[in-house]
């Protein structure tokens, strides 16, 4: 056979790394759909297809039946939804006899539970394990590693073959390897034997086989560009080789668990069991014919519909609240995150404060740089690549630079302290000497719960409007003011970023602003609202007709979610005539953070609603603790529509909202980038707990307390092991329950019905999201029409709204 | 009488757990707090001994202090880290049994309790181990732990059993002595020896150093207290059987070899390793084996001092293990290190090394004469405050006023802990045990040498993959090594399922 050149080498990789998710690391972890490279195929073929599992047990259903949580009702629509052949079954008996729709719902009812044991996890070879150790010690921050300069796969060439763990043998031929990884690659592919035809498959598999390392590398050779999966593939293949080992079985691809969901025991029991709950009793062959329909994996995704109907049919009940409004004497902006939802609610028992939704970097895309800091911080959605660089400019030099060598100590103090404790002669002294401290440190930590701050003590201003043309900030702030309807201005407009505020806590970046980057929302608020009261921008934005009255002010603000604080920021800005109106509306947010956390009690774990307040805020300092808050479990649903459409409702922290009025919106484009961006960020988020829920072992980050983190690029569970993806157990469930009821994201836009199917039809992926079932879209031009269903063919009524 | 109090006291914790109307957290919470009345105990004990109303030996209160104090603190951690977790009532009942059982290897007043209690210990860690027994790799360091631990307390058993047979009976510490004279040499250094054996497999020392890196499967709480406390357990059985062990020579050099190759070996994996809770592993190892190798060379006094400073240095280390995330974040805030210019350097340096060495000489001429402990202890302190003084000057103090201040601070820090470790030496008073023989001092400088030139290998060579294979060559006789094709059955792993029931 002809060698294969590194080009086609380099091809094949590509197209077999689609199925890769990126894995983001530590510190700026985002919500990714772990199967996005699956969405080209339908979710109720998922199972079947690749052997993922894609929905809860069937006794898990069974549970959310008794309790209620599922009922007939929603049961028979996602009968007639998912197996339409059913309810056009004609049965031969006169009135009254079931229908096909009443024999599978008994039918489901009465299923023998076939819950297979998870497939037993593949247990890793030793090489295996040797290639996540070595990826830890070549990208991770070990103390002593000498190769930190070049590709990975010629660090990998220098430091595996002196590495001792490796036997002499396998040392030998891994130092004779050629430099290129993509000839590397294209050896081993000879010396195994695999044909061409074959080949992507064969990488495909390989790539499955650590999953973790694997959609990391994904993420590396996109953001920081020093390895790509071609290294990491010739490194796989050539590591194997150099131990005699030859792990992936060709073709292994996930084609097994086919023949486990195909075996349905239409058992006699079974249909005696539903012939006798029918009344009058159907024929048997009848029931034998409806029975062979609801395959298990069939009769798991009915139950999922079904509980996703129940959902979205209770969450209808709930919109469009008759609610007085008066003229608003504060529009507060929050973040689409579904922890606002709850704020906002408290904020609007008063009824002169309006609120609004979007997305929470306020269309405002930052890399921004602590003042002196030593690297920026993204703070703009994935879906973006790049942001203004800005940083902070103090009012006061003095003070800044009083701060900035505070700072300077700081950093010193923790290098000296890292650089101390790395050493391992120091070690011992060190360990000596200080432990007794540690100790007193320990009882401190233990009995008091410091708290901290971050925040820069000095006044400072974000330097935005230095860093654009007056143009362009005018043209960011229109977009988002037509984005969300807004062209009617309270004298105070708030724009409130969000953070998270937790301790020792490797995940702290999945509860900050997934819109920021996983960061503290503040920055893009304080950036935004600088834009918004600069009067160039103003006099500019009044001639493209959205005028802002000089009586009105922008103010930054930061929403704590783990403290229900809200905190206005810069307030050295606020000028004097506002005072009042902030000072009115920091109080009355007090208040409502006080009926939220009490509200939250009731979810959280170990927490009670009777307890003070305070007693869950104490989690925010807590080290110890591993549910701080909830973040955005049990989210279910988006909403994108004019506030009035849920305003007084209660949502139950589990919708993301977004403002939009088509009103506002002259071309259109304000829609096209809501379903384009936000959108797939909630269905991103909204994939991600799914995942973690039903499938925790592979798509889930397993239990916290054993996690053992590489550098800040991710986590395994104990000593060894591939990396972990997606969110940890505490994320998801408690040992006694879950803390997320998993539902695939339900879309809600209320805007002309064919402008909303001409962005479906115009963007590929959206479309492959509905069509494949992985979300669903009702939408309604007008809040008193009744909500249509988006399907294949177009809208079609939902009738169940119509009661 | 200590032992028995204290030992009840954790029982009645462990016994909360067992409660079943009682909810885990509530176990939880009522055995912290029990565990709190058992350190305020502990602390009445050690005032009691203060004014000599009791005649336990100082090693024996301080010990169970600090295990008092240390299974408080990991509890009331565990409190919150494990709630609502599948085994948090698990981890409650047998804390409180491990808990019970190092109170009883540091108290127990005969060889038979003694050995009972280390069992218990040993028993509880084995549980400890299995909170997540489902997890292939709970099982292999339940397993892994179990064969070393079998074999560590069958020696030790098997010595007791010959001093106990040999005496005609149970044996207390204070006739230990007698018991031990009447020996035959051959008889008293095999026990000798199989009480060392006992001692290094408990404390992960070579040639049983491999459980301790398979034993992180576990909750945070359980690695915490298992590398505070019960890796230390070989300290205290040295002190206690010091009247054996101190007249074979054999044995002390067995310890002092032991220490020192696994401090040697696992700082070598603790340069390597990449993950954050096996580089506390592989430290925790290393300072392992520099508490026994200083056993070995009598200094019993700094091995005691270090036992306690480095249990509640690691105990808040693996606490921590979840702020790594915070502190880059932290680091990329702030402005990054500037790497000093050489004469302020030189200077810094220089001043460090001055000025608790100069403290260190006056205390010298003013303090009765030196023991090795006091003399390491005092070696520990400068360091440290050298350390502590350069990276103030350097890149803490930007003034010449503060850079004065810091100097001074530290030099009345050195002098406080110089008379710190002083007293506590006096207290202690076990170096001065006129029978024992041990292993001459200067011998502490080989392996301590060796480290430090280890230690300048990140320094000095950052980018030699030569010194790469030296260090991964030492370091893998703690790590495991990697098998080609056909000998995988004996190091299994599979990553860790997950799997919930929801009752």
């Amino acid at each position: 056979m002809t060698p294969l050149t590194g080009a086609a080498v380099r091809a094949h990789v590509t197209r077999a790394a689609t199925a890769l998710s990126p894995l983001w690391p530590l510190t700026s972890f985002i919500a990714v759909n772990p199967l996005a490279g699956h969405e080209e195929r339908p979710f109720d073929q998922l199972n079947a297809l690749t052997g993922m599992i894609a929905t809860r047990r069937e006794a898990d259903y069974r549970r959310e039946y008794q309790t209620g949580a599922i009922t007939e009702d929603s049961l028979r629509e996602a009968v007639r939804c998912e197996v339409p052949e059913l309810s056009a079954l004609r049965t031969p008996s006169a009135t009254g006899a079931p229908t096909g729709l009443d024999l599978a719902v008994a039918a489901l009812l009465h299923a023998p539970i076939d819950d297979a044991a998870p497939p037993p996890e593949r247990e890793p070879s030793d090489a295996d394990r040797y290639l996540c150790d070595l990826l830890s010690r070549l990208l991770g921050d070990p103390i002593y590693q000498p190769t930190r300069s070049g590709g990975l796969y010629t660090r990998y060439r220098s430091l595996a073959a002196q590495d001792r763990a490796l036997p002499r043998a396998a040392r030998r031929r891994l130092a004779a390897l050629p430099e290129d990884p993509a000839v590397a690659i294209g050896e081993s592919v000879r010396a195994l034997g695999w044909d061409d035809g074959a080949l992507e498959r064969h990488l495909t598999a390989e790539l499955q086989q650590l999953p973790g390392w694997a959609s990391h590398l994904a993420w590396r050779a996109t953001h920081t560009g020093d390895a790509t999966l071609t290294d990491y593939l010739a490194i796989r293949l050539t590591l194997h080789r150099a131990l005699g080992e030859f792990g992936s079985d060709p073709g292994a691809g996930g084609q097994t668990p086919a023949s486990a969901e195909a075996r349905n025991p239409a058992t006699a029991e079974w249909a005696a069991r539903v012939a006798e709950h029918c009344i009058p009793h159907p024929d048997a062959d009848i029931v034998r014919l409806v029975l062979a329909f609801l395959t298990p994996a069939r009769r798991r995704l009915i139950w999922q519909v079904a509980l996703e109907a129940g959902y979205r049919t209770d969450l209808m009940a709930r919109l469009d609240v008759p609610t007085s409004q008066a003229e608003p004497d504060a529009q507060l902006l929050f973040c689409i995150d579904v922890r606002s939802e709850g704020l906002r609610r408290h904020l609007e028992t008063s009824p002169r404060v309006h609120t609004l939704g979007i997305a929470g970097f306020f269309g405002i895309p930052l890399s921004y740089r602590a003042p002196g800091g030593s690297s920026a911080r993204e703070q703009y959605p994935a879906l973006l690549s790049a942001g203004v660089a800005v940083t902070e400019q103090f009012l006061d030099p003095l003070a800044g630079a009083r701060h900035l060598e505070q700072e300077k100590a700081r950093a010193g103090a923790a290098h000296a302290r890292e650089t101390t404790a790395g050493a391992p002669l120091a070690m011992f002294t060190w360990a000596e000497v200080t432990g007794w401290l540690a100790g007193f440190g320990a009882l401190s930590r233990t009995l008091l719960r410091p708290r901290r701050s971050n925040r820069p003590t000095a006044a400072s201003t974000v330097d935005i409007c230095a860093r654009m043309t007056v143009e362009d900030q005018a043209a960011y702030a229109e977009a988002s003011l037509r984005m969300v309807g807004l062209t009617a201005f309270a004298p105070v407009v708030v724009l409130v970023g969000h953070k998270a505020t937790t301790q020792n806590n490797l995940y702290q970046a999945a509860l900050d602003c997934g819109a920021c980057g996983g960061n503290p929302g503040g920055v893009n608020a304080r950036a935004a609202a600088a834009i918004f009261n600069n009067t160039d921008v103003r006099s500019l934005l009044a001639r493209r007709g959205v005028s802002i009255d000089a009586g009105t002010v922008f103010i930054a603000a930061e929403h704590d979610t783990t403290t229900d604080a809200l905190t206005i920021l810069d307030q050295h800005l606020i000028p004097d005539s506002h005072r009042r109106r902030v000072d009115e509306l920091q109080a009355h947010a007090t208040v409502a953070a006080d009926a939220l956390t009490r509200e939250r009690a009731a979810d959280v774990p170990g927490a009670r609603p009777s307890a003070s307040p305070r007693r869950l805020r104490d989690r925010a300092a807590d080290w110890a603790e591993m549910y701080p808050e909830l973040g955005l479990a049990n989210n279910a649903a988006l909403i994108i529509a004019p506030r009035s459409v849920t305003r007084g409702a209660d949502l139950r922290r589990r919708v993301f909202l977004h403002d939009y009025d088509p009103a506002a919106d002259l071309d259109g484009s304000g829609l096209v980038n809501i379903m384009t961006a936000p959108l797939i960020v909630a269905h991103w988020i909204n994939a991600q707990y799914y995942f973690s829920t039903v499938d925790p072992d592979r798509h889930g980050a397993g239990n916290k307390t054993l996690h053992n983190p590489i550098g800040d690029l991710g986590v395994m569970s104990g000593h060894s092991g591939d990396l972990r993806t997606g969110l940890p157990w505490q994320s998801v469930a408690t040992a006694y329950g879950l803390l997320h009821t998993p539902l695939r994201l339900s879309v809600f836009v209320q805007a002309p019905l064919e402008q909303v199917a001409a962005i479906i039809a115009a963007t590929d992926s959206l479309r492959r999201l509905l069509d494949g079932g992985w979300i669903s879209l009702h939408a309604r031009a007008l809040s008193d029409a009744a909500w249509q269903r988006y399907g294949t063919y177009g809208f079609t009524p939902d009738e169940r709204t119509h009661s | 009488m200590v032992a028995w109090m204290g030992i009840a006291i954790w029982f009645v914790g462990a016994m909360a757990a067992a409660i079943p109307v009682w909810s885990a957290a509530r176990a939880a919470t009522i055995a912290t707090i029990v565990s709190a009345i058992g350190a305020v105990w502990a602390t009445s004990m050690l005032a009691l001994r203060a004014v000599d109303a009791t005649r336990d030996a100082w090693f024996t209160v301080l010990t169970v202090l600090f295990v008092a104090i240390l299974s408080t603190l990991v509890q009331a951690f565990a409190v919150r880290h494990l709630r609502a977790d599948e085994a948090q009532r698990w981890f409650v009942g047998w804390v409180n049994v491990l808990t019970a059982g190092s109170i009883g290897v540091a108290a127990a007043p005969t060889i038979l309790g003694f050995a009972a209690a280390w069992s218990v210990t040993g028993v509880g860690l084995l549980a400890l181990l299995a909170s997540y027994r489902r997890l292939a790799q709970a099982k292999q360091g339940v397993v892994v732990t179990g064969w070393s631990m079998l074999v560590g307390d069958g020696a030790l058993w098997a010595a007791a059993i010959i001093i106990v047979a040999n005496h005609g009976g149970d044996v207390t510490w204070a006739r230990l002595p007698a018991a031990v004279s009447t020996l035959a040499p051959s008889v008293a250094g095999i026990a000798a020896v199989l009480i060392v054996a006992a001692g290094l497999s408990r404390s992960a020392q070579l040639p049983f150093q491999r459980w301790l890196p398979v034993t992180l499967a576990a909750p945070t709480p359980v690695s915490a207290i298992m590398h505070a406390g019960v890796v230390n357990a070989a300290t205290l059985l040295v002190f206690h059987f010091l009247p054996l062990l101190g007249d074979i020579p054999a044995a002390m050099t067995a310890l002092f070899l032991a220490g020192a190759a696994t401090m040697v070996t696992s700082s070598a994996a603790y340069l390597l390793r990449p993950d954050l809770k096996g580089r506390l592993v592989a430290s925790t190892s290393a300072q392992m084996g520099f508490m026994v190798m200083t056993l070995g060379a009598g200094a019993f006094a700094a091995a005691l001092f270090h036992l306690f400073g480095h249990g509640f240095y690691k105990a808040n280390l693996f606490r921590a293990a979840g702020s790594q995330i915070d502190a880059a974040k932290a680091a990329r805030r702030r402005p990054a290190p500037v790497s000093p210019r050489t004469r302020p350097r030189v200077v810094a340096i220089i001043a460090a090394v001055l000025v608790p060495g100069l403290v260190w000489a006056a205390a010298w001429t003013l303090l009765p004469a030196a023991t090795v402990s006091s003399t390491l202890l005092a070696a520990y302190g400068w360091s440290a405050a050298a350390v502590v003084l350069y990276a103030l000057l350097i890149h803490v103090c930007t003034t010449t006023l503060a850079r004065a201040l810091s100097a001074v601070l530290t030099a009345a820090a050195t002098a406080g802990y110089l008379a710190v470790t002083f007293g506590f030496e006096q207290l202690i008073g076990l170096d001065r045990l006129a029978a024992a023989w041990t292993v001459p001092w200067w011998a502490l400088a080989v392996p301590l040498v060796l480290v430090a030139a280890m230690s300048t290998v990140p320094v000095l060579a950052p980018s030699d993959s030569r010194f790469y294979g030296l260090l991964s060559a030492l370091s893998a006789a703690s790590s495991p090594r990697v098998r080609g094709r056909g000998r995988r059955r004996s190091s299994r792993v599979s990553p860790l399922p997950i799997v919930k029931e929801f009752a």
